[in-house]
């Protein structure tokens, strides 16, 4: 498996000379299988306009181009590239997207292709003249074709939100995005008057149970690719209910669960080039004799498995 | 086709087209608002304001198991189904159900019947919830008592609402007369509110104990094995909370089979039950002092 990240930013693209090492492009991932030869793209953020750039130049002149998208959540962040992509505007083109969708009665095609309305953007949806098909995802093994086995895991976001776990020869690549730890959001002080014991001791034990299952499915992961928008401080002082984990979170979590390499993902718009710098030298270096092998996810940064 | 088979299948077409975009009770829908509309509301709050609404419930579980694959069991604690779907998921599901409860077609015969089929669901759902606790359910499992009685007469809902008039008679009549509701159903509509209950339930893909308490509360015997325990101690709350509400729990035990049953099933007497009169009134009143609902009789 090779992988590429294309967008590594979080929340809102933030091009510019303080963004330009770590990238300002949102969400996208490609990841590319030789035997037989795969192309899947995890999230549609801007980044994937590019990423439909190298596609045009470097596929098409081989033929039709046939891949896959796989939405983390549909947050704007997500999804904006999407009418961008230049691929979905190509006759021959074939591309299945996959993703969650919520208790709305919207489809994953409307809440994707909605963007492109009369209101937002030039060219509708209809007009389109690509094969788009829609595949709406739930928690659970989704794929299982050409030896490459998908699953997907619901994380805590404030939206319904899939991590997935890539199988492939023996390797495993994992996504662990947008993701807050589970917390027991239930009242745990007597003082309080709406405390009340059931619900603060089934609430423990509810979110150590899907804690727990959120790193079983990321155990012994070839690679991680893991929320890390916030340090510590950052979450513990104003951002908990974001929906996004802290980077001392992911190292340690990531740890615990045998991951090899972890891939720090989804930075914050205020964090530019020179705080990632500093923050991989405080964070990193402490943890260089555990054998895991941690970085912020870079745009542009290949890694084969 | 008879008479009666063209009547059902008339009345089944107008019950699925209200199924459609089923809306949450006017009883409960400013607290809903209120509580969901604020930015600052506390995980309890939203845990209480959703499990007394019955319409709300049944969504949150719906959503939860429709979502999660992995979870072998149905989650029917609305403790669990807050921590994993998470405060904005859940604020969000209530305000979009709440508000079409909002904008529906709202008498004042129909609020007062919606304020009187509340008052039942939280009586049933509170008295499952004791008659749990005294047969030695472990305290992590009452709720899906309380849960299993807050929606057991959902299937009322479409009949209240898209033949307010005709049910209204009928209700009356069932009262009159001493007969059981389903009966008067059955001969006027020849549907029950078992059936209209049993297609939400597959509606929300409701399983378990709480689909079985749905479709079967006025029939225990014929629930699943393994589902019986919490529908005999719904059908049996179902009865005694109604004596409870009515002020009636001094008149003799009532010669109804299904209580017989269930007190033998369930390994209970009726003094016992007795015995929880007063923490069933109290819950229901602090249930309406939360929503800030009226006292009424």
């Amino acid at each position: 498996m090779k992988l590429k990240f294309w967008g590594v930013r979080g929340s809102i693209p933030c091009p510019g000379f303080n963004t330009a090492k770590y990238g300002g492009n949102t969400a996208c991932i490609e990841l590319r299988f030789e035997n037989p030869e795969r192309q899947v793209i995890i999230d549609a953020g801007s980044g994937i306009r590019e990423l439909g750039n190298f596609m045009m130049s470097h596929d098409l002149p081989k033929g039709p181009i046939h891949t896959q998208i796989f939405l983390t959540h549909t947050h704007w962040d997500h999804i904006m590239g999407f009418p961008f992509f230049t691929p979905i505007y190509l006759k021959e083109t074939n591309i299945k997207v996959h993703g969650p969708v919520s208790f709305e009665k919207d489809t994953l095609q409307d809440i994707v292709g909605g963007q492109m309305t009369y209101r937002y953007f030039p060219i509708r949806q209809g007009e389109l003249a690509s094969h788009i098909e829609y595949v709406e995802l739930k928690e659970g093994p989704v794929h299982r074709e050409d030896d490459i086995h998908i699953t997907t895991k619901y994380l805590n976001h404030p939206v319904l939100c899939l991590g997935y776990r890539f199988e492939h020869q023996g390797k495993v690549i994992c996504t662990l995005y947008d993701s807050e730890p589970f917390q027991n959001i239930f009242s745990t002080d007597p003082a309080d008057p709406s405390y009340d014991e059931t619900m603060a001791l089934e609430g423990q034990k509810a979110s150590d149970r899907e804690n727990d299952r959120l790193y079983q499915f990321v155990k012994n992961a070839d690679l991680v690719i893991h929320d890390a928008q916030y340090t510590q401080e950052e979450f513990h002082t104003s951002k908990k209910g974001w929906g996004h984990s802290s980077m001392e979170f992911a190292i340690e979590a990531s740890k615990k669960a045998g991951v090899k390499r972890l891939a720090l993902f989804h930075h914050d718009p205020l964090s530019d080039d020179d705080r990632l710098d500093k923050l991989a030298e405080t964070l990193f270096q402490k943890d260089s004799s555990h054998g895991m092998e941690i970085f912020f996810a870079r745009e542009g940064m290949e890694i084969q498995l | 086709m008879g008479i009666s088979h063209t009547k059902r299948q008339e009345h089944l077409k107008i019950i699925q087209a209200y199924l459609v975009n089923m809306p949450s009770l006017s009883t409960t829908v400013t607290k809903v608002l209120s509580v969901c509309n604020s930015p600052a509301t506390s995980a309890n709050d939203l845990n209480k304001v959703v499990s007394f609404d019955p319409v709300l419930t049944g969504n949150v579980l719906k959503l939860i198991n429709s979502a999660y694959y992995s979870v072998r069991d149905q989650v029917t604690s609305l403790t669990q189904a807050i921590i994993m779907l998470g405060l904005n998921t859940i604020r969000n599901l209530a305000l979009s159900t709440a508000v079409l409860g909002a904008a529906g077609n709202k008498t004042a015969n129909k609020n007062d019947d919606m304020d009187k089929f509340w008052t039942h669901c939280i009586c049933t759902g509170v008295t499952a919830k004791a008659i749990a606790l005294e047969i030695g359910v472990p305290k992590s499992e009452c709720e899906e008592y309380f849960v299993a009685g807050l929606l057991h007469d959902l299937g009322k809902l479409p009949l209240i609402h898209c033949f307010s008039n005709e049910y209204k008679k009928i209700t009356a009549f069932a009262d009159q007369k001493k007969t059981p509701l389903i009966v008067v159903e059955k001969a006027i509509f020849d549907i029950t509110h078992e059936e209209t209950g049993k297609l939400i339930a597959e509606k929300w893909e409701l399983q378990g104990a709480i689909h079985q308490s749905i479709c079967f509360h006025h029939h225990p015997k014929e629930a699943t094995e393994d589902s019986q325990q919490i529908v005999f101690s719904i059908a049996l709350a179902d009865i005694f909370g109604n004596r409870v509400l009515d002020k009636q729990t001094h008149d003799a035990m009532p010669d109804n089979p299904i209580v017989i049953n269930a007190l033998e099933k369930l390994n209970l007497t009726w003094p016992t039950l007795l015995n929880l009169e007063e923490h069933i009134l109290q819950e229901i009143e602090n249930a309406k002092v939360f929503m800030q609902i009226a006292q009424k009789g």
